[in-house]
């Protein structure tokens, strides 16, 4: 009930809530009239009931008392037709039906007009009143005032008030007949006073709500009409200078405010439009089905085609499928990948057939009001020159990297051509210099063996040289001790340095800075061989009796960077500071009366300088002419973690005795037969007990048959090379404790080689042609412990 | 115990009337005396209530009647409301002081010319049964009326000229009015 009374009230106020204004205006005054004249009328039916029925009251208790006062004579004499004239001058007024005087002994004396049904007088010293709205009557008892003979005497009353025992009474019935129909006739008089003034009111308001409607309605009016003109320039006239005026006021100004901003719109879309059309890149606008919506004139020419004729075709019709687009097709893939910042290189296909290579571009454009699916802004940027450049740099550079590759294989090949006849050249030299000779071929055989070492070096300074000029130059990190670098290129150096009376020595190694458990970790052998070569020079360039020193220390800097700084320092002849300039770069010596005096082509310095550089480092000279030199060399490294359980025995307490590799076995393995030779001549002169194999099968075989300690390996061999045979050998030892030293020999001096050879499980690697010290050196390390 | 006062005299009265009216209808020597000192509620003296007012009322009676009856019902009321009324008895006794709030004259046969003598002047009211006596100087005269119904007759001219006002309750069911 509750609810459909609270729906009809809502329909109500919706009916209401889509009035008119003058309406709801009247309606509002109208009811606010209706209700302030309804409570109005219902106080003064209030008051009016109030105040007649006190006045009815009033009126009757006046009444009886009148009467009982007339009565009192009829009563004291008993006479009923005095008292019956009386109630009959008395029913003059009206409304009265039935009036009776009723003696003390509560007997009727008289009465007048007929008792209604249902009253009867109820006797008592008390008068009373009494309303019966119901029955619309009126009932009211006065006790007549007796004042006996006598009986008041003495007792001091007050005047007018009554013995307890009446001397009559006078009972009256009256009708609120009269009453009721005057209240009901004020009613009617006020409703339909309220009625006419409602009407008058709702009729005064709805003119006067004009005064508010209709400037209001004649802004409708005019927003509607510049609507439907789109016209903007249209104003409202203001009539009043009410808040109507207001409201007109700051129509006309937000109306200037659009119009200003649709001028400004329209500037803007036209130059973007201008834009568009001119762009230098093809441009359109696509559907969220890949469909062109628009097309600026550059796309029509990428695509051989007029721009409206690309209107009634997709996207995906325009560009050359690729296998990732999937079921989804280009523009789909396209339009998924859309963020910002993306795009795609595609090919794309002319209306006449013509492919161009494209940068394309797409972004999601925000819906603008009334779109119901979202465009996609699309770029086509036609790079197809670049990529034809592109496509040719690629081949050119295929063809240089596979002319590089020829390069290197040809040096490889030359490398090893060069070496292995070198390599017995200055082993029998070697071995005809540990004979008896006499003093001139003596003097012959150090011409014949410094002849081969220079150009063994020049090989080597060439391959080098080639190698850093490709900038192929790769570090090969490995963890090392410092003291070992340089005594091991002291070891090499020192000999070369008694040769030309110079005395090579180290005179400062620090690297207490270094924790414990710890070893440094670079490219130690790049390190050692621009350490060697520095002693080298200092050696080569020095004077008889001179001095060369070498300086090693490590250094820790800031941030936890550490560096290894080699100083070589010699007395030799100096480098003037114009010179210096020059000094490490290729092909450079000091001055042509030295190059003449000493050997080498000036590439050693400048490979110096790649190696540093390659490893991160610098390296630095500081001469003066006739005093000397210092080369300064610094390379970055880290620490490592020193993964060796035990330290090795140190190199130095090794002494190499004559007979002292007796009793170990070396298996050579080498396919030719000179350089077979050479080496069982040198290791005969060390007295090492060895076999030979002719190849790595025989080499296998040999291993799996025999125990040896330590393996010489020829790699490039005849039936099987010795980095299978390493391979072989390293899987048959899979399980076992027993591990064989294998150390490569081969005139391959690459460093792909040398990794190579690490990786199959090769130990160490010796570069032909065999010099004698490495060759002591090698079985130093592996068979003297 | 007022209500017995009030009751018991009406009782009295409405058993002499029963008497009376068992006789010759009404018994006027019963009743005259009770109406008598009823009308005194109605007058004034010189503008003083004196019955509302609880004063006193001196009464004096005249009665040459056979047996005295009137004077033995005045009283006996007069006995029963001592404070009210003091009852004088004039009938053969010499009396000095005429200083009386009412006397009544009994008796229809003869009137006592001397005592009205006595009496002009004075603002005593005069009531008797007399027919002439509102022509000698009476006020109120009481009768019995062919119903057998007591009536009564007022001379407001002689009243008014005595400074006695009777009300007009009173003088509205008169049946004989002097005015």
């Amino acid at each position: 009930m509750q609810g459909r009374f609270s729906g009809t009230l809502a329909g109500v106020g919706r009916r209401i809530s889509d009035y008119p204004l003058n309406r709801k205006i009247a309606l509002i005054l109208g009811l606010s009239v209706v209700g302030l004249v309804l409570v109005t009328v219902l106080l003064l039916a209030v008051f009016d009931w109030a105040f007649s029925r006190r006045a009815i009251t009033a009126q009757y208790e006046s009444l009886a008392a009148v009467m009982a006062l007339d009565a009192t004579p009829h009563l004291d004499f008993e006479d009923e037709a005095g008292a019956e004239k009386m109630l009959r001058a008395f029913f003059k007024n009206e409304g009265l039906i039935y009036g009776a005087v009723y003696d003390r002994y509560n007997l009727k004396l008289a009465s007048h007009g007929v008792l209604p049904e249902g009253f009867e007088p109820r006797f008592s010293s008390e008068s009373y009143v009494k309303l019966s709205y119901w029955k619309s009557r009126i009932e009211a008892l006065e006790p007549v005032g007796s004042l006996e003979t006598g009986e008041q005497f003495g007792v001091g009353s007050e005047e007018g008030e009554l013995g307890a025992d009446p001397g009559g009474y006078i009972y009256l019935v009256g009708d609120l007949g009269p009453i009721y129909q005057a209240f009901v006739v004020k009613s009617l008089l006020f409703v339909l006073l309220l009625g006419v003034g409602g009407v008058f009111v709702i009729w005064i308001a709805s003119r006067m709500s004009r005064l508010i409607t209709v400037p209001i309605l004649e802004l409708a009016e005019t927003a509607h009409r510049i609507s439907l003109d789109r016209d903007f320039s249209h104003r409202q006239t203001k009539v009043f200078d009410d808040e109507t005026g207001v409201l007109v006021d700051a129509f006309n100004e937000m109306m200037e405010q659009i119009e200003e901003r649709g001028a400004i719109i329209q500037s803007k879309d036209e130059r973007f439009r201008e834009y568009f059309e001119l762009g230098v890149a093809g441009m359109a606008i696509l559907g969220g089905d890949g469909r062109f919506v628009e097309a600026n004139k550059r796309l029509g020419e990428l695509l051989e085609t007029d721009e409206k004729a690309l209107l009634s075709t997709k996207f995906d019709d325009w560009v050359v499928a690729s296998p990732e687009d999937g079921e989804e097709g280009p523009f789909g893939l396209v339009r998924k990948r859309c963020q910002p910042g993306f795009s795609e290189e595609r090919w794309l296909t002319g209306k006449g057939g013509r492919r161009i290579y494209a940068i394309i571009s797409v972004r999601r454009l925000a819906k603008v009001l009334g779109e119901s699916d979202s465009l996609y802004l699309t770029l086509v940027q036609d790079i197809s020159d670049r990529k034809r450049a592109e496509e040719e740099l690629l081949a050119s550079k295929q063809a240089a990297e596979e002319a590089n590759r020829s390069k290197d294989e040809f040096l490889s090949v030359m490398s090893h051509e060069l070496r292995t006849p070198l390599n017995p050249i200055i082993g029998f030299v070697d071995l005809l210099m540990y004979s008896d000779q006499s003093e001139e071929q003596m003097g012959m055989l150090r011409s014949i063996r410094r002849s081969s070492e220079h150009l063994l070096t020049l090989i080597t300074d060439i391959l080098e040289f080639t190698r850093a000029q490709g900038g192929r130059l790769e570090s090969a990190p490995e963890a090392f001790d410092l003291p070992d670098l340089c005594r091991n290129a002291l070891d090499i150096t020192e000999r070369s340095g008694v040769a030309n009376g110079v005395s090579v020595g180290l005179r400062t190694l620090d690297d207490d800075c270094v924790p414990e458990g710890v070893r440094l970790y670079s490219d130690a052998g790049k390190i050692r061989q621009v350490v060697i070569n520095l002693l080298s020079n200092a050696v080569k360039y020095n004077k008889d009796g001179g001095k060369v020193w070498l300086d090693a220390e490590v250094v820790e800097l800031s941030e936890g960077k550490v560096e290894v700084r080699i100083r070589v320092e010699d007395t030799g002849v100096g480098i003037s500071p114009e010179k210096q300039e020059f000094i490490f770069e290729p092909f450079t010596q000091l001055d042509m009366s030295l190059q003449r005096k000493h050997e080498g082509v000036g590439l050693g310095l400048s490979i110096c300088r790649r190696i540093a550089e390659c490893l991160g480092g610098s390296i630095s000279v500081a001469s003066r002419v006739g005093e000397g030199s210092v080369f300064s060399l610094s390379v970055p490294v880290s620490y490592v973690h020193d993964e060796r359980a035990e330290p090795a025995p140190a190199e130095q307490e090794l002494k190499l005795v004559p007979g002292e590799f007796s009793l170990n076995r070396v298996l050579l393995v080498e396919d030719d037969f000179e350089n077979m030779r050479v080496v069982e001549a040198k290791l005969r002169k060390l007295g090492v007990d060895f076999e030979w194999a002719r190849n790595g099968l025989d080499a296998t075989e040999k291993i799996r048959d025999s125990h040896y300690d330590l393996v010489l390996m020829d790699i490039r061999m005849p039936m099987m090379d010795g980095l299978e045979a390493t391979r072989v050998i390293r899987s048959s030892e899979a399980g076992k404790s027993d591990r064989v030293p294998i150390v490569a020999m081969t005139a391959h001096a690459t460093e792909q080689m040398q990794d190579e050879c690490a990786r199959v499980g090769m130990d160490g690697y010796l570069s032909k042609p065999i010099q004698f010290e490495q060759l002591e050196s090698f079985l130093k390390r592996y068979l003297a412990s | 115990m007022p209500a017995c006062f009030a009751v018991l005299p009406l009782m009295f009265v409405a058993l002499c009337t029963a008497q009376g009216a068992s006789s010759d209808g009404v018994d006027e020597h019963e009743m005259f005396p009770t109406l008598a000192l009823k009308v005194l509620k109605y007058v004034e003296w010189n503008g003083e209530a004196k019955v509302e007012l609880g004063q006193k009322i001196r009464v004096g009676v005249y009665d040459r009647t056979r047996g005295q009856a009137y004077l033995k019902v005045f009283a006996s009321l007069c006995e029963k409301y001592p404070q009210a009324y003091e009852l004088v008895d004039l009938t053969e006794a010499e009396v000095s002081d005429f200083n009386f709030d009412m006397v009544y004259i009994a008796g229809k046969l003869k009137l006592p010319l001397d005592l009205l003598d006595s009496l002009a002047g004075k603002p005593v009211l005069i009531v008797g049964e007399h027919a002439k006596i509102l022509e000698k100087g009476g006020i109120i005269r009481l009768q019995v009326s062919s119903l057998r119904k007591p009536e009564y007759g007022i001379n407001l001219k002689q009243a008014k000229s005595l400074g006695i006002k009777i009300e007009s309750r009173l003088s509205r069911g008169a049946v004989e009015l002097i005015r």
